[in-house]
């Protein structure tokens, strides 16, 4: 079970894609995984035939746990798989050098782990087993960086600097002795030989670097593409002034606490109510309006973005709304989101303010019609009632969907958002 | 290309930037006829009205020079050993360091400060100490260690040149050392470290005169196959991290070589630098070898004793290759 | 020495921008609307009005922790001073200096300094400049009794005198070095005297009197202009306020002076003591004199309305302005 975040524990097998006795390549979806916050796909680590899994659909897993075995050319699967009983059934780590086969588990590093190289690494294998037995093992901060990189496993590399370190240098010998190609298994080398340097001399190191794409990553990714690739996107943007929000936030701040987002989301919420072409989503045949008003808001995390859902934005009220945020952000900060947080938006804002950002051009999440960037709110001076006067002023990036709303009424709705914002309903 | 001595550089760039500028001048103890040779034969092309001999009066004639750069003109003060600052910290601490940001930008500080710093020899612990890292932590300045002769003239036209308060240091045991530098106009910005040698191995940063010393270690150790690449920071303010850094990524080995102290050094800062935004590039503990926490002291034994010297850097090499 | 009527209502009005200055800043400051040490020069109004009357514009003047009577002397607004004071983005210095910091370069007042004695060096520095760039600038160095007692004014004295620069060091003797008697802690009982040890003049001047203050420095800075070198010039005077603005919350119930010796030097009072002469020369009105403290008063009040309204600084300016 892989481990996609520092709050990660553990996470559901949510559906297999292979059977056992099946065959399969490196890099194929093999299982999808679901955690509190969102699905991710799990890649094969190694190519061969799917010997078992060790749980079935619906459980629960702990990070670090193997799933399955996968028996590689040459190897028995049968026998893989009875000798590969799941002592990981519970919380226990499988040990790295037990019976052939690739343990699933891309947790634990790939490289590592293709082929039948247990010889190899057993004579490699600083067997502390455990942490506790023997303290931190003497790593080298940039072999442990480039170990990740590479997926090598810490615990079978042999330090050879002083004082038995773990070098760049070990970590690179291992990744290209472990990363090479089991005989007679051609299709892997694409993608099991991970890194253009395994097969550099130790000194001649490559300019490129590679991070995995993997998890969060990959899901927005994909998310994104299939985002840009499926609708016809255009954005419009505009600067207003708010400095009547600004006066209206610094009165009612007095009251209860809430930042300029909020106070945007009840904007766009009841904006919305008032072009329900905006909160829509197109299926084959037809403009679906939608009933609910759920506003997403996306919130940078370490590992990539979130959007939890404001949902029911349009019925709730501004004090609402700053509370309902305020629990999601925490929540998704600490990744404790569960899924309902995260789906059934029908309409997003996404904020670079704080970045310095005035405009861009946001994509829309699939399935939504419409996506707000929010800039920041920057002093100016400008013309106000024919003076040039000091004014805050905000940039507001709205992408929709061009298939389902033209410009005109997009722009209409754009500015239904400011003055909302700005006065409040009226 | 003329061969030319790190003390002639000193005087050729001082001689070209005083008849580039009219307000530029020169002051400072014995420059009329120069100790060390650096201001000699000025007095002859520029005259008393821009060469000027100051009492021994440190905080007097430091000060007077923050004055005459804050009033319009563009002192090049010599402080003839670089602990002597001691006696004008208040001068450059607090006055040509912080005027320029306490005015809020008004005050312009285009002053040049020259000393000899370092060991030479038996001249003990208030004549012989580096003094830079005493000025690390002041902002508002701009430090100046020139290894060469080449560097000396280009960076010491530089400084010249800015606009704020620099301090070139210049070494006691270099002024002998003599190599080719380009002819005519020869600039060496502030703020760019020198690669003096290309290696694989290990990352030495070497300091001032330590640079030359850490080649003639690299070279023995080329023998052995332990390949040292040699960083010259050249100004420790502005420090070219950057090429530091990237030298230690390729590397993934450190030593900081310095003729200071240790302790609140400069050595201990490009140290912790290395630490803090290349900790993923390391292989092993960043070294430091300077001079030891102690008076540089005057009889030879004990002088050598303290000082960081080639040994301790090949010690130091050895022990993070393990070799 | 028949002084012109501009002249001297410019010095009255000089001297009632101070006292007013002076008195307003002590009050906000006492209320905790400036921050940080503040320094006032409540009677000290005629040693700063009397040099600065003295010099040109295009001449230069160093200043001390004690300085806005200087700086005001000097022709310095009273808008962007009190905004400074207040730590604002419109002050002189951008909210970077604060009191005892301020600097116009376009007036030549080269800066206040918080460092006691600083000032001197810097001034025979600004001096040694006129020289370097041949123009005829004078520069006036203010300092009080208690920087006569550091190495920087006898090492000024000394450089200014044997490379003959032009500048005038204005002693402003007021009595006491924070709380310390200036008697108890010097060798001499008048400043002036040190200048023998420099073979340049040395006078004594009652810093009270605006128009002897006048006379004296018109002189130095004549001898310095002509290239004859420095003088020294101790004015005579006293601070009726404190050291420092609040300095009862050092001090306690303790006590360096006795409010009899206050009381006999605000009886010599620099603004009564031009009234008195302005009422006998005939040459001035007690209506011009009204006037010009009218005019102040609505002066003051706008550059407290400035400061109180201006913006303070972004935290985004902190590292602006650290190097060119």
């Amino acid at each position: 079970m892989p481990k996609f975040g520092l709050t990660m524990h553990e996470g559901t097998l949510q559906r297999f894609f292979k059977a056992p006795g099946e065959a399969v390549a490196v890099g194929e979806p093999l299982y999808e995984v679901e955690t509190e916050k969102v699905l991710y796909v799990v890649e094969a680590p190694a190519s061969g035939t799917l010997a078992a899994w060790f749980h079935g659909e619906g459980a629960i897993v702990e990070c670090g746990c193997a799933v399955g075995v996968i028996a590689e050319a040459g190897e028995d699967a049968a026998a893989i798989a009875a000798a590969s009983s799941p002592a990981s059934g519970g919380s226990t780590r499988v040990p790295a050098a037990g019976a052939a086969g690739t343990l699933v588990d891309p947790s634990a590093p790939r490289a590592a782990q293709t082929g039948s190289t247990s010889a190899v690494d057993a004579a490699e294998v600083d067997r502390a087993d455990g942490a506790a037995s023997s303290g931190r093992r003497p790593v080298s901060p940039v072999a442990r960086k480039r170990a990740a990189e590479l997926g090598v496993n810490l615990e079978r590399v042999k330090g050879t600097g002083p004082g038995g370190r773990v070098t760049r240098e070990d970590i690179e010998r291992a990744a290209k002795r472990g990363g090479a190609p089991a005989v007679g298994n051609g299709d892997a080398t694409a993608s099991a030989a991970p890194l253009p340097t395994a097969g550099a001399a130790a000194g001649a190191k490559p300019q490129l670097r590679t991070v995995p794409m993997r998890g969060m990553r990959r899901t927005i990714a994909a998310r994104m593409h299939q985002s840009l690739r499926d609708t016809a996107q255009l954005t419009i943007t505009t600067e207003a002034d708010v400095t009547a929000a600004t006066e209206l936030r610094a009165r009612l701040t007095r009251e209860f606490d809430f930042t300029y987002t909020d106070l945007l989301i009840h904007a766009v919420a009841r904006a919305l109510g008032r072009h329900p072409r905006m909160n829509s989503r197109l299926s084959e045949e037809a403009i679906l309006l939608l009933a609910e008003v759920n506003v997403g808001m996306a919130v940078a995390l370490d590992e990539g973005l979130i959007v939890p859902v404001i949902a029911n934005a349009d019925r709730k009220s501004l004090r609402e709304i700053a509370a309902a945020t305020r629990d999601l952000g925490e929540r998704a900060r600490a990744g404790q989101l569960k899924l309902e947080d995260v789906s059934g938006g029908t309409f997003s804002i996404t904020n670079l303010g704080n970045f310095g950002i005035d405009a861009f051009t946001p994509i829309l999440n699939t399935g939504e019609t419409g996506i707000l960037g929010v800039g920041r709110i920057v002093e100016k001076p400008a013309v106000y009632r024919g003076e040039i006067a000091r004014r805050s002023m905000l940039t507001l990036s709205l992408t929709f969907d061009h298939r389902v709303i033209d410009g005109a009424p997009a722009a209409n709705f754009l500015q239904s958002v400011i003055d909302i914002f700005n006065y409040g309903e009226r | 290309m003329a061969v030319t001595t790190y003390i002639q550089a000193i005087n050729q760039a001082l001689a070209e930037e005083m008849a580039r500028d009219p307000l530029t001048f020169v002051m400072g103890e014995d420059v009329v006829l120069s100790a060390f040779g650096a201001t000699k034969g000025l007095i002859d092309k520029f005259g008393p009205t821009r060469v000027r001999n100051t009492p021994i009066a440190e905080a007097g004639f430091v000060g007077a020079a923050v004055g005459a750069a804050m009033a319009g003109t563009r002192p090049i003060c010599e402080v003839e050993f670089a602990s002597f600052f001691y006696c004008a910290f208040d001068q450059v601490c607090n006055q040509a360091a912080k005027l320029r940001y306490m005015s809020g930008g008004q005050a312009r500080m285009p002053i040049t400060f020259r000393c000899v710093y370092g060991a030479m020899g038996g001249a003990a612990a208030q004549h012989s100490e580096t003094v830079y890292a005493q000025f690390l932590s002041v902002a508002g300045l701009k430090l100046v260690v020139p290894s060469n002769p080449s560097d000396m003239k280009g960076l010491l036209k530089s400084a010249i040149r800015d606009d704020n308060p620099v301090i070139v240091f210049e070494h006691g045991a270099l002024g002998g050392h003599r190599e080719e530098i380009p002819a005519g106009e020869h600039l060496v910005p502030l703020g760019k470290a020198a690669v003096k040698r290309v290696g694989e191995h290990v990352t030495v940063v070497a300091i001032g005169a330590m640079v030359p010393r850490a080649l003639k270690v690299a070279d023995r150790l080329a023998k052995e196959n332990i390949s040292v690449e040699v960083v010259d920071p050249r100004t420790l303010i502005p420090l070219d991290e950057d090429t530091i850094l990237s030298s230690v990524e390729k590397t993934n080995r450190a030593v900081v070589f310095d003729e200071g102290h240790l302790r609140g050094g400069a050595a201990t800062d490009i140290a912790a630098l290395i630490g803090e935004k290349g900790f993923d590039f390391l292989d092993g503990p960043v070294r430091r070898v300077t001079t030891l926490d102690v008076p540089i002291p005057f009889s030879p034994p004990l002088e050598k004793a303290a000082l960081a010297n080639e040994a301790r850097l090949e010690a130091a090499i050895r022990e993070l290759v393990g070799r | 020495m028949d002084l012109g009527k501009d002249l001297l209502l410019d010095m009255y009005r000089s001297m009632t921008r101070i006292r007013l200055f002076e008195t307003k800043v002590r009050d906000l400051a006492t209320a905790n609307e400036i921050p940080g040490f503040v320094h006032v020069s409540i009677g000290e109004e005629a040693s700063a009005t009397g040099v600065c009357a003295a010099l040109r514009k295009t001449d230069r003047i160093t200043s001390t922790h004690r300085g806005h009577s200087h700086l005001i002397a000097k022709g310095g607004r009273l808008d962007r001073m009190m905004a400074e004071l207040f730590g604002k983005r419109t002050g002189y210095c951008k909210g970077k200096g604060g009191s005892m910091h301020i600097v116009d370069f376009s007036l030549g007042i080269l800066g206040a300094n918080g460092i006691v004695g600083a000032g001197l060096p810097i001034a025979t520095g600004s001096a040694l400049a006129a020289v370097i760039a041949g123009t005829e600038d004078v520069t006036a160095c203010f300092f009080g009794d208690g920087a006569s007692n550091e190495g920087t004014f006898h090492e000024s004295l000394n450089l200014a005198a044997v490379w003959k620069l032009p500048v005038v060091f204005v002693c402003e003797n007021n009595g006491f070095g924070e709380f310390t008697p200036m008697r108890t802690v010097t060798s001499v009982k008048d400043i002036a005297v040190r200048a023998k040890a420099y073979d340049i003049p040395g006078h004594i001047v009652d810093g009270n009197d605006v128009l002897e203050v006048y006379r004296y420095a018109s002189e130095a800075v004549a001898r310095a202009r002509a290239g004859e070198g420095p003088t020294l010039l101790e004015c005579k005077t006293y601070r009726w306020e404190g050291h420092v603005v609040g300095e009862q919350a050092f001090l306690g119930a303790a006590s360096y002076r006795t409010e009899q010796e206050v009381n006999e030097w605000k009886a010599r009072c620099p603004l009564i003591r031009f009234d008195k002469f302005a009422a006998e020369s005939g040459k001035i009105s007690v209506t011009d004199l009204q006037r010009i403290k009218q005019e102040t008063e609505v002066e003051l009040e706008a550059a407290i309305k400035f400061a109180r309204e201006s913006p303070l600084p972004d935290a985004s300016e902190v590292t602006e302005d650290v190097f060119t």
